[in-house]
């Protein structure tokens, strides 16, 4: 048998640092945990809110001193990533949809997403009386 | 040697080839198909089949018109016989194909939905937009997979079949990936191997096209029949080849020249007006519009490129919607390889090789006049193509003749008795060894790409749209002397594994052999019919060419032609009209209104 | 005419241990596609070089290769979209047969166990007609009909480089245009190789077997939408066990 297939071993840990396409995707993959991070801090206020005016307000305190900003603005940053990438793919997430004989392109789709988002933002920021 | 054992053997695992193989599955399982394939089914070159096939399905289309509409454009060389067996299975296949799972284009009412192509009457084109052989290919493909019985050698390039006594016993082959060489012993065998497209250099044709199959059956004594018929199909990108479906033109796209004038109203297929109307003007048939191109590139009024003259394809007035929606292929090769979006621009193309009417002899059956051997599929000759296929009949062929070549094949491997195994093996052990003979050719300097283009540019010489006497004598001399030069190309590459090198050499001897029964069978036919068109014999001539060559292998020689009657059951050779001039004719006939070939 | 450096990744089983790569000075024609270039070395320079094509028209799926890294159809690469060197090597992910010749056997088994073709609903005779099929109906699969099983996507996909048990994108998006067919009833024979943890649910959605797709058939979005229909029959199932045919 003169056959010898040659198989190229992909590195099992580093193989998603090859291409920016893989890096990309464990990146929108990796920045889930800003969001669960944030979650649990909002948990947390709650958490503090049931203990008493004073736990809160060190609560408060804690998340407006320089290190709280800097991490809510890392977070935030994360979470953006995530949001982004994922309205992205979202045409590739759910059924086609059609209006009429047309079916409803990608980029209507996404752009969907983003008002959604930003309806959402303006109701909660109108219900915490910030607009 | 490896030695494979089955009932029926298919060379050729395209269109044809897989349709013969699911004929024979389905009518006894109990029967053992080899499948064998030089590449794997799903590129074979039926992918690249655009437009559709032809089969009568409409209620004001009628089994007469497809009759009428393949013999005259056929010029009167289709066996009439074989073309009523054609067109009345053409429905019942399209229709399976569909149960099958083919996703034909739908009419709104959610049934198969039919356009005019080139010299029809009514439409009759059954379509998946604009990758129908695509879809036909990967939905046989898929089919097949299902039975068991079918049993897939792909990869295995085909070099000879084995004859014994008169029989086909068999067929050797070479298995790309180890360099082994097999014998497939078979109580029949089935070629469905496809054109020889690629003997030519500028061709729709892929790759793969080198007319192996004909050229095994050839060597095994099976005469090639009107193998001087060349369709140029009027549409294809300069430079490559590729093809823009004659849908293009189905749709409503018109054909100018330099100076926009629609000039095949020059050429006896006008008036240019009320347009899309069938069986005139851009739905003329392929051979008369390559002809009207040549005209016009002899009165200058083509376009030059650095790829060849050209005139232009519009189809602009199609509009951005009906283009995505029926031709979104050929938007996407026209604005990849052209730079051509056709939607906003016409697109220049030029006459192009496309389909070889001729092949492998064969019967109504399919059967070569070797016993337990048959054909179809372009490869094959049956004929209903006569001198010039009409377009979209050659997808229903390979549905209709693979499926009779594989009822037949099975046929004689059921009462077939076993053969002289001996005999067999040891043939086979010899094309074995003119293999291995091949790989040890000591190295002369003969370079394989020089004489493989050496003979295309030698056949585009002599047997391109317009043919004399000079021409294709030089061309037969040409090709004689590059038969004689063949022994001195060795193979470099000296593995096994994948040789492609050695396949190369095997597909030249091959493409040799069939350009060489097209250059002597054009200088014979001293007449013009359908695609072989003489300047120095202009008419046609039913007195002495209403005949089928034959031609017949002679080893290092040329090879020896004789004829064979056509077969006429109801249609009498008359002028072929299109445009105006066949409403007219129609008009006399019935002494009624001129309008009845006009746009529905 | 521009001269260009084209690197080619060779393996000859018999004679090496693993593949290098070798350099061709190649003569190009400015709208010349990397395939042009592969055949001018072919013709040329090196009869040896051995690779697979056949329609230069980007339907027959032959010629996939890695051009400068990402997995394409070398005859719907052109030339003039690479500015510097151009480097090509087999498609990854698949075991080298010999330089730029892949083995397929994998994906051929794979196309085979997803039952690629129509298990009928409803089996009708060729004498009753060709089934009704709404171009709505036909919409809803024509898309992932498309594949010309070119393995492009494999080539792409990080999940099948690290486990080659996942059916993978073209297997996955074929199973479900069967699955999506108005005239199929096989979806339940289909679910053992669509619905286990080697099918869809292998795939973690990094998309990239949609961006190398040359057909646009979107394998990512029929594989995400099979994860959808499979949780809602599995649910069913729970829900409704009488429906379970």
């Amino acid at each position: 048998m003169s056959r010898k297939p040659y198989v190229r071993e992909v590195p099992k840990f580093t193989w998603w640092l090859k291409k920016k396409f893989y890096t990309e995707y464990m990146l929108r993959e990796a920045t889930c945990i800003a969001v669960a991070i944030y979650s649990a801090l909002l948990i947390l206020g709650l958490i503090r809110l049931s203990e008493g005016p004073a736990e809160y307000t060190a609560y408060l305190l804690a998340m407006r001193s320089p290190l709280g900003i800097i991490l809510q603005l890392i977070i935030l940053a994360f979470a953006l990533y995530h949001t982004i990438t994922w309205f992205k793919l979202a045409p590739k997430g759910m059924p086609p949809i059609r209006i009429g004989d047309e079916k409803v392109e990608p980029k209507m789709i996404v752009a969907a997403h983003y008002a959604g988002w930003v309806g959402v933002s303006l109701v909660i920021l109108l219900f915490v009386g910030l607009v | 040697m490896e030695i494979v054992s089955a009932d029926v053997a298919i060379v050729g695992a395209g269109g044809a080839g897989l349709r013969a193989a699911i004929a024979i599955a389905q009518e006894d399982p109990s029967l053992k198909v080899a499948l064998i394939s030089k590449v794997y089914p799903m590129r074979s070159h039926t992918v690249a089949a655009e437009g559709g096939a032809a089969g009568v399905i409409r209620a004001e289309d009628s089994l007469e018109n497809h009759f009428n509409d393949t013999v005259a454009g056929g010029d009167w060389l289709t066996d009439q016989d074989a073309v009523e067996l054609f067109i009345e299975d053409a429905p019942r296949q399209l229709i399976q194909l569909e149960h099958w799972g083919c996703p034909w284009s739908r009419t709104p009412e959610g049934q198969p939905n039919t356009r005019p192509f080139g010299g029809m009457k009514i439409e009759r084109t059954w379509f998946a937009a604009d990758k129908s052989g695509f879809h036909i290919l990967h939905t046989l493909f898929q089919t097949s997979i299902q039975f068991e019985s079918i049993q897939r050698f792909d990869e295995f390039y085909a070099t000879d079949l084995i004859l014994d006594d008169g029989q086909c016993r068999g067929v050797v082959a070479i298995e790309m990936r180890t360099g082994q060489i097999t014998l497939f012993k078979a109580k029949s065998v089935v070629i469905a191997a496809g054109g020889a497209g690629k003997i030519f250099p500028f061709t729709t044709n892929g790759a793969i096209k080198t007319g192996d199959g004909m050229a095994m059956a050839y060597r095994a004594g099976v005469p090639l029949k009107d193998m001087e018929f060349v369709q140029y199909h009027p549409t294809g990108l300069p430079g490559t080849g590729i093809l823009l479906t004659e849908g293009c033109r189905g749709e409503g796209g018109i054909l100018v020249n330099k100076d926009g004038y629609r000039y095949l109203q020059d050429y006896g297929l006008g008036p240019p007006d009320p347009w899309p109307r069938k069986k005139a003007m851009e739905l003329g048939p392929r051979d008369r519009l390559s002809q009207a191109f040549w005209h016009e590139q002899q009165k200058g009024n083509t376009i030059p490129t650095a790829y060849g003259d050209t005139v232009l394809l519009d189809m602009r007035h199609l509009g951005e919607k009906k283009i995505n929606e029926r031709l979104p292929f050929v938007r996407d090769l026209a604005s990849s390889y052209m730079g051509k979006d056709p939607v906003h621009e016409p697109v220049p193309v030029r006459p192009v090789v496309h389909y070889m009417m001729g092949g492998i002899h064969t019967n109504i059956d399919a059967a070569t006049p070797v016993s337990g051997l048959f054909a179809a599929g372009e490869c094959a000759c049956v004929s209903i193509n006569g001198a010039n296929r009409l377009g979209s009949n050659s997808l229903t062929e390979l549905l209709v003749f693979g499926r009779r070549a594989g009822l037949g094949a099975a046929e004689v491997a059921r009462r077939s008795a076993a053969g002289n195994d001996a005999a067999v093996e040891a043939k086979g052990r010899e094309a074995e060894a003119r293999i291995v003979a091949l790989t040890q050719r000591e190295d002369k300097g003969e370079s394989l790409a020089t004489v493989r283009d050496a003979m295309s540019s030698t056949l585009e010489e002599g047997a391109g749209i317009y043919r004399t006497e000079a021409s294709m004598k030089a061309t037969c001399d040409v090709l004689a002397q590059l038969r004689q030069r063949e022994p001195d190309i060795c193979v470099k590459d000296k593995s096994k594994v994948f040789n492609t090198d050695l396949m190369g050499l095997l597909e030249l001897q091959a493409m040799l052999q069939v350009a060489q029964t097209v250059a002597v069978s054009a200088l014979a036919r001293q007449e013009s019919r359908g695609s072989h068109q003489r300047l120095d014999f202009e008419k046609r001539d039913d007195e002495r060419y209403l005949k089928h060559t034959l031609a017949a292998y002679r080893g290092a020689e040329e090879p020896e032609l004789s004829y064979l009657d056509v077969v006429i059951t109801k249609s009498q050779p008359a002028e072929r009209l299109y445009g105006g001039a066949a409403d007219a004719a129609a008009a006399k006939k019935k002494g009624d209104d001129p309008g009845a070939g006009k746009a529905a | 005419m521009r001269q260009i450096e084209l690197e080619i990744l060779r393996y000859d089983p018999e004679t090496d241990s693993e593949p290098h790569f070798e350099t061709y000075q190649v003569p190009c024609d400015e709208n010349w596609v990397v395939l042009d270039a592969i055949n001018h070395v072919k013709d040329h320079i090196d009869r040896s070089v051995t690779y697979r094509w056949s329609c230069h028209m980007a339907v027959c799926g032959s010629c996939g290769m890695m051009v400068n890294g990402e997995p394409m159809l070398s005859c719907k690469a052109f030339i003039r979209d690479y500015p510097g060197k151009i480097r090509v090597e087999p498609l990854a992910n698949f075991p080298i047969e010999k330089d730029l010749v892949v083995v397929m056997d994998d994906f051929m088994e794979k196309l085979k166990a997803s039952k690629p073709y129509i298990i009928p609903k409803e089996p009708k005779s060729v004498d009753e007609g060709a089934y009704t099929q709404t171009p709505l109906q036909l919409e809803a699969f024509r898309q992932y009909a498309m594949c010309i099983n070119c393995m492009l996507c494999y080539a792409a996909c990080p999940q099948y480089a690290l486990n080659d048990e996942f059916v993978g994108p073209a297997a996955l998006a074929l199973t479900y245009r069967y699955n999506m067919d108005s005239r199929d009833g096989g979806k339940a024979q289909r679910a053992a190789m669509f619905a286990k943890s080697e099918g869809v649910w292998e795939c973690s959605f990094v998309g990239a077997c949609s961006e190398a797709c040359p057909k646009h058939v979107d394998p990512a979005q029929a594989i995400q939408l099979g994860k959808m229909d499979s949780a809602i029959d599995y649910f069913k199932s729970f829900l409704m066990p009488w429906s379970r045919s």
